[in-house]
């Protein structure tokens, strides 16, 4: 490389950079979209196991309480208060992924909304800079009547 | 291989595996530097006229743009994280 001709080299490596950066960038957001939607996946399908344990414990409290009222006088007394735990411990974690669902959704919207306009720079600002930069090298290589490779 | 450039095994930044994406942020950040330094190198050549309206018109949005955007990104992949190990019963 001359150093007459150093800013048209400089020029055309920052055009192929900025369009590497353009498709690397790219896949970074869709990635990102992605991890979103396995985090939300990952949650929903803790959700749906805590409602299925939450169920079976709901059910096996009820029939604790049934052989308790059923039991005779005399009989010693049937103890539910560990079905009660279990059942409250199913609630408040199936709470806690809940606000956790809600939170994650709360982020991933806003999120989005920055996402949306990087895409949007991505796609359409970001080639017309590289035209631009095309255009600005063929002019410099035409001024100095270099030959140009990508002509 | 010139010291702190993006192919410099001491660059900190860089995947640790050439060509396995890493997390999209850290990728995001590291395919933004490569570009900013193929800009310092491009204004280290470049001084007319063009290279300030550039910067000013082209360069500087960019760039806001996309710190803006793997700011967010980082932040929401905190978030992400932690509802994972905060759900892990």
């Amino acid at each position: 490389m001359t150093s007459v001709h150093a800013d048209i080299e400089a020029l055309k490596e920052l055009h192929d950079a900025l369009v590497r950066f353009r498709y690397a960038q790219r896949d970074v957001a869709v990635r990102a979209e992605d991890r979103i939607e396995m985090t939300r996946a990952s949650l929903e399908g803790k959700a749906g196991r805590w409602r299925s344990r939450l169920e079976q414990r709901r059910a096996e409290l009820d029939a604790c309480r049934r052989r308790a009222a059923e039991a005779a006088a005399g009989e010693p007394a049937v103890d539910c208060a560990g079905y009660a735990g279990a059942v409250s411990e199913a609630e408040e974690r199936l709470e806690h992924i809940r606000l956790w669902q809600f939170r994650v959704d709360q982020e991933a919207s806003e999120f989005r909304g920055i996402a949306s306009r990087f895409r949007d720079m991505l796609e359409r600002d970001l080639p017309a800079t590289e035209k631009h930069l095309l255009a600005m090298i063929a002019s410099l290589e035409a001024a100095r009547a270099v030959q140009s490779p990508r002509s | 291989m010139t010291p702190g450039r993006p192919d410099s095994p001491d660059r900190p930044d860089s995947p640790e595996t050439p060509g396995r994406p890493g997390s999209p942020h850290r990728d995001g950040d590291y395919h933004l530097r490569l570009a900013e330094d193929a800009w310092d190198n491009t204004l280290r050549h470049w001084h007319d006229d063009m290279a300030s309206d550039f910067a000013v018109r082209h360069w500087a949005p960019l760039y806001e743009e996309s710190r803006s955007f793997l700011a967010a990104l980082r932040e929401l992949a905190d978030v992400l994280d932690a509802a994972e190990h905060d759900t892990g019963y």
